[in-house]
């Protein structure tokens, strides 16, 4: 890699080797699930630019992840360069010259793209993306392709144009600013990248026996469990697998390939059980269930710095006094991994707090307000420790 | 300078003009320094009209050719049951048209609602031209939300009979967020209350700075201050009956002073606790003058109106789960809407969001000054705001065994399109007869027909092999247009969806031309 702004426009998937990574590069590794852009990355991580696209470059170099060829849909979308004739001969329509042509390039290159885009790309946020993020850029997304706009000029054919992508635009935060249906949105899309279901979904009037359309459908979702394998959607996959055993029993791979994949099954549900464990916390606030569900999940895969630091608050904010211990090491751990996160330095200071160890708390506290200055609560904390 | 463009509030009761001076909207006086206009129209016997304060001034003793609440009726069916509801409580009569629509019988001839509208609007353009010193042609006109395609439809031809270029139907509790929150930068959750002459429509908008968008709508096209009336009027009539052993409201006369004076002691009772309702030489019974005299409390119209207010306060619930959000999450309530001056009305209001509404919103204008904003950032060279309003209603067609299948969602951002394919049911079925559904329920039956086209000439097939693609799309202003494609021959047919509006083309071209008559005549007399 010569520079490092090449490096942001390639993508990147992990491979199945993690021996030899430090913490850091591993959780770099967890972030990287399936294929993702360098750009989409970032913002999964808690370091500067530069210093994730170096632990990158060592996580490669460690044979845990590879470059991949932007993927092809991508490398279809037509360039600004080829609207470049289309515009010059609007350019001639005194009425559209009006129409700055910087936005009428950004209508045709976003109605070119339409149809290949899925509702994340057609609003132009990354897939993780907060709901705050998506609607910041919803709204600016909408505000920009809005047949409003120009509603002073004369929109001439970019008033149809301008309402299909506002149409797409309103359909695609129609379903993600739903969290339900978005999670739904989120398993269909994974399920569909390869596109396994079209070649069994088309010859449909064809009409087979029974059975034998069933050994082959059990063949399909084989083959869309080994592609989704592939991508390292394994919740997918193992669904898929059980589903190629459950439709032709006699087949011995189909039920190994599912067996292989419980483990890693595993691991996928759990992060999905903490996500919903984070979920009923902001919703019914700290409770016993919740911390078990997020024990759950730690035992299941130990490693996971987010479900180490979340356990930890639980105990603390349940105040059970002979787990805090736990709390302490956990906190320890995750605050290691997520070296940036205010949260767990701050949570660790709460720890030592309940230890009675103060001098370690003010170290932690401090070190909260070091990750982020404005953080009241370490403010307030540290206050009243300096006041003893 | 920046063309002129006049926001209207096109009341049930009373209108209101605004325009845009500088940054600042501003309502436009009428001589006398009147502020809004009494959107009552009233017939002379040589069919030339009055309009505003001098037609409501003579309704009484001309109750029958005085048409008011002509918004209560626009753009509907004759045989709907608030059509049904209006002939029983108005004195003026009221026909079916030609194409099921009601119109309006006076001196032997029968007025389409939306000419009765249109006269209201032209009298609204001449009140701003004589305050403006220039002519003014472009408009944004604003309905209920609650408001159908049909009823959107007919308003919008009843500005272009009165010789208006409307830029934009936009929805009251819309047009009243916008002069609630313009210029202001608010990040701000609000939920706008508005009860006015005949309807209830409630809002929830997410402002976030310069835009503002409807999260959900709700509403009864058929719940206001006439309906308070009609309480009113109701008890006092009965306390009548029972003692003269005769009903007011079979003397038009009688029924039309009785209305005045119900109005007139609900505006008082929202200041004081008692007011007294004195019409002397009220009726005639047996040869024998009779005389009202009456004191109403404020308990007393509380007592009969409160079920009106709950049935408000229901809806508002119903909103707030639509838009997702939790009471808590409302951060102003903002009252639209003369009936919003009653003080049960508030408190009631209070109550469910556990909030006091905001102050600054006048309750009379502050729809047209939205509207007048809206119109003057539609004509900038880049509209500096951002509207994203939604439609109340879904959309959908009658399919195979009665069902209704939904295209359009309710609530959905405005404008839209929406698209499905559709197939023949029988073998060799040549055409499919498309049937344009407004509702809820899964039931076509259910739900109301808005209108329907049949396409034609499919090519010969089995049953399920011809593709007929159906396209609805929902415009800025909220009216439908559907097309539907057959996919192999290529045909297509669509219509804007009339059903209702029931003004063709040439008709609603003829009145305007009439109108333009009369306006040259105007002009001419005046010289």
């Amino acid at each position: 890699m010569s520079h490092p702004s090449d490096a942001l426009q390639k993508r990147v998937a992990p491979k199945d080797i993690t021996e030899g990574l430090t913490a850091e590069e591993y959780f770099l590794w967890s972030r990287l699930q399936s294929e993702i852009d360098v750009k989409d990355l970032l913002p999964l991580c808690p370091w500067s630019e530069d210093e994730t696209l170096k632990k990158l470059e060592s996580l490669i170099q460690k044979n845990s992840a590879q470059w991949v060829a932007a993927s092809s849909k991508k490398n279809s979308f037509k360039s600004s360069a080829d609207f470049s004739n289309v515009l010059d001969e609007e350019d001639k329509n005194p009425e559209l010259k009006k129409l700055d042509r910087e936005f009428r390039l950004s209508v045709l290159v976003k109605e070119s793209e339409l149809e290949k885009l899925n509702h994340y790309e057609i609003l132009e946020v990354y897939a993780r993306a907060t709901e705050k993020e998506l609607k910041e850029s919803y709204l600016k997304i909408s505000k920009k392709f809005h047949p409003d706009r120009f509603f002073s000029k004369n929109l001439g054919a970019y008033k149809k144009k301008l309402d299909l992508i506002f149409s797409k635009i309103q359909k695609a935060y129609g379903v993600l600013k739903n969290p339900i249906e978005r999670k739904a949105y989120d398993q269909r899309l994974s399920i569909q990248s390869p596109s396994p279901e079209t070649p069994a979904a088309k010859p449909k009037k064809k009409i087979l026996d029974p059975e034998i359309q069933k050994i082959g459908k059990a063949e399909h979702y084989y083959k869309a469990g080994l592609a989704q394998q592939k991508e390292r959607n394994y919740l997918a996959a193992g669904n898929s697998f059980a589903l190629a055993f459950q439709m032709n029993p006699s087949r011995d791979i189909y039920k190994k390939a599912y067996e292989q994949m419980k483990p890693l099954m595993a691991k996928e549900k759990g992060k999905q059980t903490l996500e919903n464990a984070k979920i009923k916390f902001e919703n019914l606030g700290a409770s016993k269930e919740i911390l078990s569900m997020v024990e759950e999940v730690l035992h299941s895969d130990p490693g996971l710095a987010d479900a180490q630091l979340f356990s930890g608050k639980l105990i603390l904010d349940l105040g059970i006094t002979e787990r805090v211990r736990d709390a302490k090491e956990r906190l320890l751990r995750a605050k290691a991994v997520l070296s940036k996160d205010p949260e767990a330095s701050f949570q660790l200071g709460r720890a030592y707090l309940a230890l009675g160890d103060f001098k370690a708390a003010e170290k932690e506290f401090e070190e909260t307000l070091k990750r982020n200055p404005s953080h009241l609560l370490a403010k307030k904390q540290l206050d009243k420790l300096q006041d003893r | 300078m920046a063309e002129i463009v006049l926001g209207i509030d096109l009341g049930t009761t009373y209108s209101c003009v605004a325009v845009m001076e500088g940054n600042t909207p501003r309502v436009l006086e009428q001589k006398g320094g009147y502020r809004t206009l009494p959107s009552v129209v009233a017939f002379n016997p040589d069919t030339s009209s009055m309009v505003g304060h001098i037609a409501k001034r003579q309704a009484v003793t001309n109750a029958e050719n005085t048409i008011y609440s002509a918004k209560r009726l626009i753009g509907r069916n004759f045989q709907s049951s608030e059509v049904e509801k209006a002939v029983k409580s108005v004195p003026y009569k009221i026909v079916q048209g030609p194409n099921r629509d009601p119109r309006i019988h006076v001196f032997g001839k029968n007025y389409p609602i939306q000419e009765i509208s249109a006269l209201v609007l032209k009298q609204i353009k001449a009140i701003a031209e004589e305050a403006l010193h220039v002519k003014v042609e472009k408009a944004v006109i604003t309905v209920p939300a609650y408001f159908s395609d049909g009823q959107r439809q007919a308003t919008k031809d009843a500005g272009v009979i009165a010789g208006l270029e409307v830029l934009r139907i936009v929805n009251e509790p819309t047009a009243a967020a916008l002069a609630f929150g313009f210029q202001k930068k608010l990040q701000k959750k609000v939920a706008v209350y508005d009860l006015g002459g005949g309807t209830f429509d409630i809002s929830v908008l997410d402002i976030s700075s310069d835009a503002f968008e409807v999260l959900a709508t709700a509403g009864n096209t058929y719940l206001g201050g006439e309906d308070f009336d009609q309480k009113i009027i109701e008890f006092v009539a009965n306390n009548f009956e029972n003692e003269h052993s005769f009903d007011l409201k079979q003397d038009k006369m009688a029924l039309q002073r009785l209305k005045d004076a119900a109005e007139s002691a609900k505006c008082q009772l929202s200041s004081t606790l008692e007011t007294e309702i004195n019409l002397p030489f009220v009726t005639t019974v047996k040869g024998e003058s009779k005389h009202l005299k009456t004191s109403l409390q404020r308990v007393d119209l509380e007592r009969l109106t409160e079920s009106l207010i709950d049935e408000t306060i229901k809806i508002c619930g119903s909103a707030l789960d639509m838009a997702a959000l939790k009471i808590a999450d409302i951060d102003d309530v903002i009252l639209v809407g003369g009936m919003t001056r009653m003080p049960l009305v508030q408190q009631k209001v209070k109550e469910f969001f556990g909030k006091i509404p905001a102050k600054n919103v006048h309750p009379d204008e502050a729809v047209a000054l939205g509207a007048a904003i809206l119109g003057q950032t539609l004509m900038q060279e880049e509209a500096p705001i951002m509207l994203l309003d939604v439609t109340p209603f879904s959309l959908g067609i009658r399919t195979a065994g009665g069902f209704s299948t939904t295209l359009i969602q309710k609530n959905s951002t405005i404008p839209t399109e929406q698209s499905h394919v559709f197939t023949t049911v029988t073998d060799g079925q040549r055409s499919v007869k498309i049937q344009v559904l407004q509702g809820e329920s899964r039931l076509a039956s259910d739900n109301s027909l808005l209108g329907e086209f049949t396409l034609t000439d499919i090519p010969e097939d089995k049953a399920g092999v011809p593709e007929v693609e159906v396209s609805f799309s929902i415009d800025s202003n909220g009216i439908v247009q559907v097309s539907a494609k057959d996919r192999k021959s290529k045909k297509e047919q669509s219509i804007v969806v009339t059903a209702t509006s029931t003004l063709s083309d040439e008709e609603r071209e003829q009145l305007s031309l009439e109108f333009e008559k009369s306006d040259e005549l105007g002009i001419k007399a005046s010289k």
